[in-house]
């Protein structure tokens, strides 16, 4: 995945950058929907392309913005989102399901600096349901922040993940 | 060997847990229904060039699907004649050949055995090339773009096997001159359940959306169509129509003309669509296809696992078995080839996040679907039938429309039809024990 990348940002930075995506993290696992919508931007678009498998010689261009996605969304869609999870009427969430999200391999550069930086990290979500059903879903992640008035927050986020058939039911997990 | 005949009591609308998990009815299934059926294999729009493939299951069967020279389309099994290495694992492409991993045998893209490494050294002239070609699928036929295949030689032609569902098909795929196309790959993931739990849902199941999808209809659904509307559990059911068919195919329809798009953030820019192309919808289709069927909601399924959304959601998929406990679902977007940009681009990002792999509608079946199959195993609880006889004697023969009709959009005749049909095939011989569309 070519990047145009700039200079790595300031160790003060990257310690910012780096707690912000393990709060990122917790809101996520903790369910607090409306505290992760805080962290993001009101033009933000949440990308998550569709894989496939094809031949190295395959010449035709890579799966795109424009292309049928599992996520590509807006700040109004995932703001919908929430209010789903939020009308306790998602039976599949109740009991609710635990969730760990762990990020790794975070590298961030800035595409403008002081104020926006790209950061790329590796994620392992473990989810268990139920009894004992439960997926392990790992991949990598693109992000772009912007600070705002002294908080970062995230405008853009291409999710890539490392599976082809998605070995799970269904994603009902931010990522 | 198992007696399939009190698997399914037909007239009753029961079926026995067993046919959600026992391997010996799987078996059978295999033989029976996935052996003889017309399989989806996917959309012309996915090879338009000689030499593009894209990859398939026929039941449990990998098979290519490819475009030929002529503009013909092959399907043959995906594996190799000699030692059985699976010859092509990209999803889709363009081959000139498709060569095996193992040693090296290369096939043509008709399938026919064009090359064996050290072929002379090896074999002298004792390998009978010409015999050892990729197994063809015997039928491979199209319905207006999609591509279907039969493995048995005495099935009945695409065309009748369809019967009274290709009337409403057109609806779909034909409501426009310019026809319709797949966007991109399908996504795909998997389930571990039984593959006729959601076969017999999108075949008539429109009972368990107000419940089961309840969050996201509340969360969604904000414009009222047709009785659909947010936090309304209770649509209006005496809208639309339920129809069965004697193979099995099934759908529930409204006939409002714009629900299709109930669900949709802003149906707006649809429904000033189907405003501006009804009349020469009506004028290709009539009046009930084109006025009432064109733009309504629908869920739908052609026997045994090709099942859709439509007129709106447009998601197609197929429900792979993977064995008796698990499937492997593949989604598809379909638009209209003429659809204006815009509106291809609408259909493109709502279809997914209302019915793809993270869909808000999506997930919320398939824990339903793999709870049904698991407890299925249950030594006393297999004893038992669950039960589809909602408004059972309720369908009957209508003046204007072919197949079983049943007035309302909630009812269980369409699921009745799949598991009579999927009777009649598991206690049926051959094709030749089957009666007559």
């Amino acid at each position: 995945m070519p990047n145009a990348l700039g200079a790595p940002v300031s160790r003060d930075v990257f310690r910012e950058i780096e707690q912000f995506l393990y709060r990122e993290a917790r809101c996520l696992d903790e369910e607090r929907y409306r505290d992760w919508l805080d962290m993001l931007t009101a033009d933000i678009h949440y990308w998550m392309p569709l894989n496939e498998n094809r031949f190295r010689r395959d010449r035709r261009p890579e799966i795109g913005e424009h292309d049928v996605a599992i996520y590509n969304e807006r700040r109004r869609d995932l703001e919908m989102r929430v209010a789903r999870f939020e009308s306790r009427l998602v039976w599949i969430e109740d009991p609710p399901n635990r969730t760990r999200h762990l990020t790794t391999n975070i590298e961030a550069n800035w595409i403008e600096p002081p104020t926006e930086a790209e950061v790329l990290s590796n994620f392992m979500v473990y989810r268990n349901r139920r009894e004992s059903d439960s997926a392990t879903l790992a991949g990598n992640r693109v992000d772009r922040l912007r600070n705002v008035d002294g908080q970062w927050k995230l405008f853009w986020r291409k999710i890539v993940l490392a599976q082809n058939v998605v070995l799970d039911k269904n994603l009902g997990v931010f990522l | 060997m198992i007696d399939p005949s009190s698997l399914v009591k037909v007239e009753e609308g029961l079926q026995s847990r067993r046919i959600f998990f026992d391997p010996e009815v799987y078996e059978l299934e295999l033989e029976r229904i996935f052996g003889r059926c017309w399989l989806f294999l996917g959309h012309e729009s996915q090879i338009p060039a000689p030499g593009d493939f894209v990859s398939a299951y026929m039941g449990e069967d990998a098979v290519l699907v490819v475009r030929q020279p002529d503009g013909g389309i092959k399907a043959m099994l995906n594996t190799c004649s000699h030692r059985g290495n699976r010859v092509c694992f990209a999803d889709s492409g363009n081959a000139k050949a498709f060569t095996c991993n193992y040693h090296g045998w290369s096939y043509a893209p008709d399938g026919s055995l064009t090359f064996v490494p050290l072929e002379k050294e090896c074999y002298g002239d004792r390998l009978d090339k010409p015999t050892l070609g990729l197994n063809q699928v015997p039928h491979v036929d199209s319905y207006k773009g999609l591509i279907f295949g039969n493995f048995d030689p005495q099935a009945p032609p695409l065309r009748d096997y369809l019967g009274e569902m290709a009337w409403y098909l057109d609806v779909i795929v034909d409501a426009t001159p310019a026809g319709t196309e797949f966007l991109g790959p399908p996504m795909k993931n998997r389930i571990k359940c039984n593959w006729k739990l959601p076969s017999e849902n999108f075949c008539g199941d429109a009972y368990h959306v107000g419940w089961t999808h309840a969050g996201a209809m509340k969360a969604r659904a904000s414009f009222s169509i047709a009785g659909i509307t947010s936090g309304n559990a209770e649509i209006d059911i005496a809208q639309g129509l339920q129809v069965t068919m004697s193979r099995g195919h099934g759908f529930g329809w409204g006939t409002d003309g714009k629900s299709g798009f109930a669900l949709y953030d802003d149906p707006r820019p649809a429904l000033e669509y189907l405003e501006k192309t009804r009349s020469r919808v009506i004028d290709r289709l009539g009046e009930w296809r084109g006025g009432k069927f064109y733009g309504s909601n629908l869920n739908a399924n052609i026997f045994p696992n090709f099942s859709f959304l439509g007129c709106g959601i447009n998601s197609f998929r197929v429900w792979l078995p993977k064995g008796p406990d698990e499937i492997e679902v593949w989604i598809w977007v379909l638009v209209e080839k003429d659809m204006p940009q815009q509106l291809k681009d609408m259909i493109r990002t709502e279809s997914p996040r209302l019915f793809g792999l993270a869909g808000i509608f999506e997930p919320d079946d398939a824990e339903n679907f793999e709870a049904a199959t698991r407890l299925s195993r249950g030594y006393h609880t297999r004893q038992r039938y669950v039960r589809t006889d909602m408004g059972i004697g309720s369908e009957g023969r209508h003046p204007e429309l072919p197949g079983i009709v049943s007035q309302g959009i909630i009812g269980e005749a369409p699921q009745r039809g799949f598991y009579r049909f999927w009777h009649a095939l598991m206690c049926a011989g051959s094709w030749s024990e089957i009666a007559a569309g």
